[in-house]
């Protein structure tokens, strides 16, 4: 029954924001046929141009084409791209590069979080916990993209195992890909890893004082095994959740990211899209990213409901 | 308040908030040098004691021009967090104390622009708005109203069944006399907390949106603009990007650390915990 | 029966404050001692001490600490690690938060079986001792998590974690109090089983001196970090001496033990930073005089019965 009323809140919330995106574009002013081809195009031109488009239809008519289209993976063809390449295969060529960097630097923030947020919990109120805590608030102060600049150039320039320009994409060779993505993962993991360790630091500290961790104590359990079963599982909770609060930030780090490293992800394609005023490629790519959004959303539910005991049943 | 000062985030936080606003206000009277005025004999210099931050390719003095970008961007920031407070905060209190129909819809609206990442959402409504000053104000208000709209909303349910805002609902008075006098001075510190790490947020969404060149167009200088410049010629002057990079960095840390220390005073569980 | 535990003037510091002010416990085989006081007087602190479960800030001290022949003072933590459990264990007052919430009671039994060295399947000995402490269906309640069993519940399957480890000292700090009274008498009636089939000294803190009436075989009355009154259980409900123990008893009396500040007993502790130089209690003493403001020493009063107070010494 839950699972069942879910599904249908998701499948609701990608309607609406397919109309939102669709008809938000609608509004915009200018004539995007005259903006592909020019304002002094042929009149029969600009005809084609619409046909081809959909243009030519009520707008309640071309948005119902555009939907049931966008349900089979047809987003229509690109105004200005490659002569009119379908917006589709664009999308489902670019869409694991963005995947592979966005998981990259999610798992990055990860690991950085999770040594810097248990290392400071640990050393609470020592210099090195302060140390840990005030580069975990200037993480979250530098812009992505600038600190993507500055690794370039400080990493990759003086230490040529990392390209500093291009990507290798994870289907030629992983190994290639890792390398070439790992500078981009940096920067955008970087804010995300200050938040999500700040996040690990609080809630071990609670977690620390709880009762039950006294009990496990007065049983004799080592500390490890009481950190490791106890004091860290339960912070995980808090923690998975503010991860899944903050993939939408993220995501907006792998957009400029994705520009300013030239890595042919959604996020570049949706930046080019922008420039050309692109309709179909910009309406396609904010879908995309809105269900990334809304499947990362349910999938750290389930993680939490698994976590927490007590979500479950709700 | 000696709790406050003793607080040494919130005295590193205020103070460099405060040299923020002193430098992007007072800029044009500190620096000697104009932000657009080329100087062509003293093009692309490392920073050394005349040019505190070195000058770009076109010879202009890159700290005149931080200051005053960050002026526009600041500016934008302000705007769009300041409308996106507003509307979100009137919102989420109407749609609290009226309930029914409009706050489902309200609330089912956050939802919706939560679901697209912000950043997208800012980049979408200047697709759609065209680029420009003012639509990126636009596009953060847009991205900070459901932020404020679910926040006030939670926080004025919370307080909605207190037993002052009952016994002024006994004497008479009108909803929005009671949202005004009585929730809104409540749940006004927390507001503001999130206001000051939402500014935050809008500098760099100010910023990314520029530096990808679908903000503030130049000549207007702004920090993404010039940042965006300082990516041209990174390999001749890397202390363009890395210099300003640096100080929006520094500027940011000031207003995060500021809102932690808000947050700290504001929020009474941490306070008990806190000691005396 | 031998000795199990020889307390000497333990003292607990919070840098400048003394929140235990020296007090002595001695501690037989299964013999089982009612440690009574108010909330703040230092019974939880002081035994918290003993297993070396302050939390940091605090510090312990003392001059004779003997455990089983063994001065347990000295250990380093490494050492006194593997005693926590098999040696000296601590039921707690909270039984709900007692337990990790994040794991079933099977895990938090199969790790106290581990944890005491049973080698084999670690299911038919959960199945045991939860059935030993009077868990219904028990197989059941394995897969249970914490949150969806019963405070009383929760506090068997905490003591049933206890008997796997077989310690020889068992601290338990008020484990009814938060329960109700049903579940009260069952969880004291259970207490009662353990004395009998289990040969460890109990020491069993609680407010109530009506609890400690029916499980203690001597009691000892705490008041603002200094034992004021110990004896035979017995004797000391018959025949208390000290007037604080006094106004206790008077308190059960007037049935209303289970009030935290005692109608009886006009006033309440004294704050930490505030402690008479003399008796602790004299503020509060309707037959407080000059001489109160100097420290009084314990008086024997009776056989194995002394007391703080100069009053009919």
């Amino acid at each position: 029954m839950a699972a069942s009323r879910r599904a249908a809140v998701l499948l609701l919330t990608v309607l609406a924001g397919a109309m939102v995106v669709f008809f938000a574009m609608k509004a915009a002013p200018g004539d995007p046929a005259l903006s592909a081809l020019g304002e002094n195009a042929r009149p029969e031109l600009v005809a084609a141009f619409r046909r081809l488009h959909n243009l030519d239809l009520p707008v309640g008519e071309q948005f119902a084409t555009w939907i049931s289209g966008a349900l089979r993976g047809d987003f229509g063809r690109s105004l200005t791209l490659a002569g009119g390449v379908p917006v589709g295969q664009l999308i489902a060529g670019r869409l694991p590069v963005t995947a592979f960097i966005g998981l990259y630097a999610l798992i990055l923030a990860g690991v950085i979080s999770m040594i810097v947020g248990t290392v400071a919990a640990l050393s609470r109120g020592t210099a090195l916990d302060t140390l840990m805590t005030s580069f975990a608030v200037l993480g979250v102060s530098m812009p992505d993209f600038w600190l993507g600049y500055v690794l370039v150039f400080f990493l990759a320039l003086n230490l040529p195992i990392f390209p500093s320009y291009g990507f290798v994409s994870p289907s030629d060779s992983l190994p290639g890909a890792l390398l070439s993505g790992f500078l981009p993962a940096l920067a955008i993991a970087a804010p995300m890893a200050a938040v999500f360790s700040r996040v690990l630091r609080a809630a071990l500290l609670e977690v620390m004082h709880r009762p039950y961790v006294q009990v496990q104590r007065s049983l004799g359990l080592s500390s490890s095994f009481v950190f490791l079963h106890t004091i860290f599982r339960n912070a995980l909770i808090p923690y998975v959740t503010i991860i899944g609060l903050q993939v939408r930030y993220l995501l907006g780090g792998v957009v400029v990211i994705e520009r300013v490293f030239g890595i042919p992800g959604i996020g570049s394609l949706m930046v080019d899209g922008a420039f050309g005023r692109d309709y179909p490629v910009i309406q396609a790519c904010a879908l995309t990213f809105l269900v990334i959004v809304l499947g990362t959303n349910l999938l750290v539910d389930l993680l939490c409901a698994r976590l927490d005991p007590k979500a479950r049943g709700r | 308040m000696r709790r406050a000062l003793r607080s040494r985030t919130l005295v590193v936080g205020l103070g460099l908030t405060l040299l923020t606003l002193f430098g992007v206000i007072a800029g044009p009277w500190i620096t000697p040098f104009s932000p657009t005025e080329m100087d062509f004999i003293a093009v692309l210099t490392p920073p050394d004691m005349t040019h505190w931050l070195g000058t770009d390719s076109f010879g202009r003095d890159v700290l005149s021009r931080v200051l005053s970008g960050g002026r526009v961007s600041l500016f934008i920031s302000l705007c769009g967090v300041g409308i996106g407070a507003v509307l979100g905060v009137a919102a989420g209190m109407t749609a609290a104390w009226r309930g029914g129909m409009f706050e489902v819809a309200l609330m089912a609206a956050c939802d919706l622009l939560f679901a697209f990442p912000s950043f997208v959402l800012a980049l979408f409504m200047m697709v759609v708005l065209g680029f420009g000053l003012h639509n990126i104000i636009i596009a953060v208000a847009l991205a900070y109203l459901p932020i404020f709209a679910r926040l006030a909303r939670n926080l004025t349910r919370t307080l909605m069944h207190e037993p002052f805002v009952q016994a002024a609902r006994l004497m008479g008075q009108g909803g929005g006399r009671i949202l005004l006098r009585e929730i809104l001075p409540n749940i006004f510190p927390t507001l503001l907390v999130q206001a000051s790490v939402g500014l935050a947020f809008g500098i760099v969404m100010e910023a990314g949106l520029s530096f990808l060149g679908l903000g503030v167009q130049p000549p207007m200088p702004s920090l993404g603009v010039i940042l965006a410049d300082g990516r041209e010629y990174f390999t001749r002057g890397p202390w363009v990007l890395t210099m300003t990079g640096l100080v929006v960095s520094v500027a940011l840390l000031g207003l995060n650390l500021l809102g932690d220390a808000l947050r700290d005073l504001t929020d009474p569980r941490l306070r008990q915990a806190a000691g005396p | 029966m031998s000795r199990l535990l020889e307390v000497r003037n333990l003292r607990v510091t919070a840098g400048p404050l003394a929140v235990v002010r020296g007090i002595d416990i001695d501690l037989d085989e299964g013999e089982t001692l009612g440690l009574i006081g108010e909330s703040g007087s230092g019974k939880t602190v002081a035994c918290l001490s003993l297993l070396r479960l302050l939390p940091d800030g605090l510090r312990t001290e003392a001059d004779v600490l003997i455990y089983k022949d063994r001065d347990i003072a000295s250990l380093p933590e490494r050492e006194f690690r593997p005693l926590r459990g098999r040696e000296l264990a601590m039921v707690f007052q909270d039984p709900v938060g007692s337990f990790n919430p994040a794991k079933r009671i099977g895990w938090h039994l199969r790790t106290a079986i581990a944890r005491a060295g049973h080698d084999g399947p670690w299911r038919e000995r959960a199945l045991e001792l939860l059935d030993g402490v009077g868990i219904p269906q028990p197989a059941a309640v394995l897969e249970r998590y914490p949150h969806q069993l019963s405070g009383g519940m929760l506090q068997r399957a905490l003591i049933a974690m206890i008997v796997a480890l077989k310690p020889s000292l068992i601290v338990a700090d008020e484990p009814t109090t938060n329960l109700d009274n049903i579940v009260e008498e069952q969880i004291l009636a259970l207490f009662r089983d353990l004395q009998k089939r289990l040969a460890a000294g109990f020491i069993f803190i609680t407010h109530d001196i009506g609890v400690a009436a029916q499980i203690a075989d001597r009691i000892a009355v705490m008041y603002a970090g200094q034992i004021v009154e110990t004896g035979p259980t017995a004797d000391i409900l018959a025949a208390p001496r000290h007037p604080y123990t006094r106004g206790l008893i008077a308190t059960a009396n007037a049935l209303a033990a289970r009030a935290e500040t005692l109608a009886e007993i006009p006033g309440q502790l004294p704050a930490l930073d505030a402690l008479p130089p003399g008796c602790g209690f004299a503020p509060r003493c309707a037959q407080a005089r000059p001489a109160c403001a100097q420290p009084q020493p314990m008086r024997p009063v009776g056989p194995g019965h002394a007391m703080r107070c100069l009053l009919d010494a």
